[in-house]
């Protein structure tokens, strides 16, 4: 009798993440003989109430502590997305023990900033990592946000338009012995850093419900008869969702005021955005042409799917790896439209309307007055996005990773063997770590180092920065930085000076008149 | 069933006054002796230079270590730097940040590299103790916290010498005042400043404490004479012990002797130039003081606070 290989799968697995049902379409198929049964245990970072599962299920334990146990697996993966709630236990796991990240989103920033700014209180320690990780550049960045200063903030950078630019996914990746994306976006972003095997895969289709193919036949032979044109976007309502874009284009074009109807469904996460949102429509007179639906249920939601004429995704910033609204969208049949950009640039260009951001508000007006007044282009563009994602399920998403995982296994066995904490009881050292392995065993070591620092030297006292930081960044981070965070009590020149010496000397110098340094030293 | 520790040291650039093997013997002594005698079990491993320069290439800083059945205890830079990674007990015996640059190159280390490893086993520790008042002060602004001061128990000087040892207190311009002063006044008797290196390796007559025993070195605090049994005099005004009362009421007992209990007391110059001619001429009522100090004493009590604190 064959024993089939046994895997781990660390995720989500509740309403409150799409990764949750993300991995309730896929659980289903890893005992399937497709690509080779697996058995399959399920990992759960509970927040909220969870899904029934059709696998062996426990909840991760709150540190994450489980690493020797997983490294038993013949291969785990990990669910990984940037909120810190849903991943939290996640990737403390993955700290543990390198097993192949399923890498949800292209930008980690907003659990880094979740964990410098909310769990740890640190300024410092966030412009440490940024400095760490984008240099000077990274570190003037977030001086000029005024997120680490004790000056006004003017912005948070990891909701910012830049945040393309600071994504912090490599002290996630490099956790890793190798990493799942779902887009030639996301796979080009993460090749540049990551030292190991990297499968490109796609959001599985039948994730959530769609339309069938009557109910969108149906629609094809009635949406070019229809006077007015339904439109809908939906999801986590945030910022970057663009949606007072899409209200002020209603709110600024004749003809979608008198045809368009917008409706916006979707989980109100950002509430004083909501409101904003709901107050500009007001203001432009728009009531009767936008509808608001809260928190709906998926049988709510698919009735909107099959009332829906268009929809809009526009994404700015796109911290995403890949877009599960996007993919759900094009299953419907419909047309969408969207910003060029990220992993939405690969949609085919005649299965999607695609816009340059840089044409503004005038150029979302043209692309919703397109479809409005030509309805057969609406029906081609949804045929086109639905044929898109043929052989996208989750079966083939299944089957592919399986024989990815079978592939690489020789080596993720190899690099599960570095479990943390080390128990001599199962003592491995560097000298164990193979010539091939080198360069990602560099990469884990300072991943692994920087979540060490960024939870136990929150005062930031580590050396590195005063021993490798420019005079210039040590100047503005002492000066603007670290002194004026919270510190221990009776931290100042004396204790600095005494840590890095002649540097940090140096460093008080510029930022303490010269009589006061030398009263205090 | 107790786990084992082991009690790792070196003695590269070790510049304090009480050495880390000299410690790592009397703690393996204290837990055969103490009250608590068989709760604890250690091991001693000396590591060499080349056992430290593998350590460190074995075992990089960010992959944490553990060592479940064996409890380790690091004594000294050296230990630190070799187990940096491990979660493992740390006793300070001096500021580790002082010595590094010296210790780093010793061990053929790059100063930079041994600077920031030193202080990730800093931040990696899983208890730090400090047995020194500097090292205390500057750790504890790493750890805010997670520190705890304790001292290094009494260590028995020898009694019955022909020296005196002077100690200075916080000021040393009045000990080498008082120092000069007793030396032409009694040119007969033998008087020693105080020595780390000479302190334990002859027998004293007495021990002449001059201001508040604010030393925290073996060898200079009251309670080495007394465990000793050597007579003690100290000579501090009454101003200084009415401001230390007032500062550190319950460590007062610890810097100041008690009048005839634990040490001859003299507030002015006077007063002690007599006391010491008294003894000079017949030691008798000073070792009569001393034997009740000595019975105060209870160095096997203090080790298992120590013990306690590093084990429990």
């Amino acid at each position: 009798m064959t024993v089939a290989p046994r895997i781990a799968w660390l995720s989500p697995y509740g309403s409150r993440s799409d990764i949750g049902a993300f991995t309730r379409c896929l659980l289903p198929h890893f005992a399937a003989d497709a690509g080779g049964a697996l058995d399959c245990d399920l990992f759960v970072n509970a927040y909220g109430d969870t899904y029934d599962s059709p696998v062996p299920a426990m909840e991760i334990p709150a540190a994450g502590s489980i690493g020797e146990i997983l490294s038993r697996y013949d291969s785990v993966f990990f669910n990984l997305g940037n909120n810190a709630q849903n991943h939290t236990h996640i990737i403390n796991a993955l700290r543990s023990v390198a097993g192949i990240a399923v890498l949800h989103d292209f930008s980690y920033h907003h659990f880094f900033a979740h964990k410098c700014f909310e769990e740890l209180r640190s300024p410092p320690v966030y412009a440490r990592l940024l400095r760490d990780y984008y240099g000077s550049v990274g570190f003037n960045m977030a001086l000029r946000s005024g997120i680490i200063t004790r000056e006004a903030t003017l912005y948070a950078p990891w909701d910012g338009e830049n945040v393309a630019q600071y994504p912090l996914t490599q002290p996630v990746s490099a956790l890793a012995a190798a990493v799942v994306v779902h887009s030639k976006f996301m796979e080009e972003h993460v090749a540049k850093t990551f030292q190991g095997p990297i499968l490109r895969l796609f959001l599985p289709s039948d994730q959530k419900k769609a339309p069938s193919p009557d109910e969108i036949l149906q629609w094809g032979n009635e949406t070019a008869s229809r006077e007015r044109c339904q439109f809908t976007t939906f999801g986590h309502i945030s910022r970057a969702k663009c949606l007072d874009v899409i209200v002020q284009a209603i709110g600024s074009s004749p003809l979608l005021r008198s045809r368009g109807q917008l409706t916006i469904a979707g989980n109100a996460s950002d509430k004083e955005y909501v409101r904003e949102i709901e107050a500009l429509a007001t203001k432009l007179g728009l009531i009767k042409q936008v509808t608001f639906e809260y928190n709906v249920t998926d049988e709510r939601l698919l009735a909107i799917k099959n009332e829906t004429d268009v929809f809009l995704n526009l994404r700015y910033p796109n911290t995403e790896g890949a877009s599960g609204s996007l993919i759900e969208m094009m299953n419907a049949g419909k047309p969408i439209i969207a910003y060029r950009s990220g992993c939405y640039a690969e949609v085919p260009e005649n299965a999607a309307l695609l816009l340059d951001r840089r044409e503004g508000l005038d150029g979302v007006v043209a692309a919703m007055e397109s479809l409005v007044s030509a309805p057969e282009r609406r029906i081609a563009i949804g045929k086109a996005a639905k044929a898109d994602l043929a052989g996208r399920d989750s079966a083939s998403y299944v089957r592919t990773l399986k024989e990815f995982a079978a592939d690489i296994r020789p080596q993720s066995r190899r690099r599960a063997h570095y479990v943390v904490p080390a128990r001599d009881g199962l003592q491995w050292t560097s000298r164990d770590v193979l010539d091939e392995d080198r360069l990602w065993f560099e990469e884990l070591t300072r991943a692994r180092r920087t979540f060490q620092l960024l939870e136990r030297d929150r005062y930031v006292q580590s050396p590195d920065a005063f021993l490798n930081w420019s005079i210039d960044d040590l100047t503005n981070f002492v000066g603007r930085v670290l002194l004026h965070a919270d510190r221990p009590s009776g931290f100042g020149p004396i204790t600095c000076e005494l840590r890095t010496e002649a540097w940090q000397v140096v460093v008080l110098r510029a930022c303490f008149p010269i009589a006061a340094l030398s009263s205090a030293l | 069933m107790v786990g084992q520790s082991t009690i790792v040291y070196t003695e590269i650039g070790n510049d304090s006054q009480y050495s880390a093997s000299t410690l790592a013997e009397a703690i393996v002594l204290a837990s055969r002796q103490s009250l608590t005698a068989g709760q604890f079990d250690f091991a001693l491993r000396p590591l060499t230079p080349s056992d430290i320069r593998r350590a460190v290439l074995d075992y990089p800083s960010g992959h944490e270590r553990v060592s479940l059945d064996t409890n380790l205890v690091l004594l000294d830079t050296g230990a630190m730097l070799a187990y940096a990674p491990y979660r493992s007990t740390f006793l300070l015996l001096s500021d580790p940040f002082k010595e590094i640059d010296r210790i780093g190159e010793a061990l053929e280390l790059e100063a930079d590299f041994a600077r920031i490893r030193l202080h990730d086993a800093l931040l990696t520790a899983g208890k730090l103790i400090s047995l020194s008042h500097t090292a205390g002060v500057t750790i504890e602004f790493l750890r805010p916290g997670n520190l705890e001061q304790k001292a290094i128990p009494s260590v028995p000087i020898k009694p019955e010498g022909d020296a005196i040892m002077v100690v200075a207190g916080e000021n040393d311009t009045m000990a080498q005042n008082v120092y000069s002063h007793l030396v032409s006044m009694f040119p007969e008797q033998e008087f020693t400043f105080f020595e780390p290196a000479q302190a334990f390796g002859k027998p004293w007559k007495a021990v002449l404490q001059i201001g508040l025993a604010k030393s925290t070195a073996p060898g200079a605090r009251l309670g080495d004479a007394w465990a000793g049994g050597v007579p003690v005099i100290q000579f501090a005004s009454p101003a200084s012990i009415r401001a230390e009362r007032r500062r550190r009421p319950e460590r007062l007992h610890m810097v100041v002797a008690e009048h005839g209990k634990t040490g001859i007391l003299c507030s002015t110059l006077d007063e002690l130039r007599s006391a010491l001619s008294d003894i000079l001429v017949d030691i008798l009522p000073a070792r009569a003081v001393a034997r009740s100090a000595k019975r105060r004493s209870d160095p096997a009590n203090e080790w298992d606070i120590l013990l306690k604190a590093m084990l429990q």
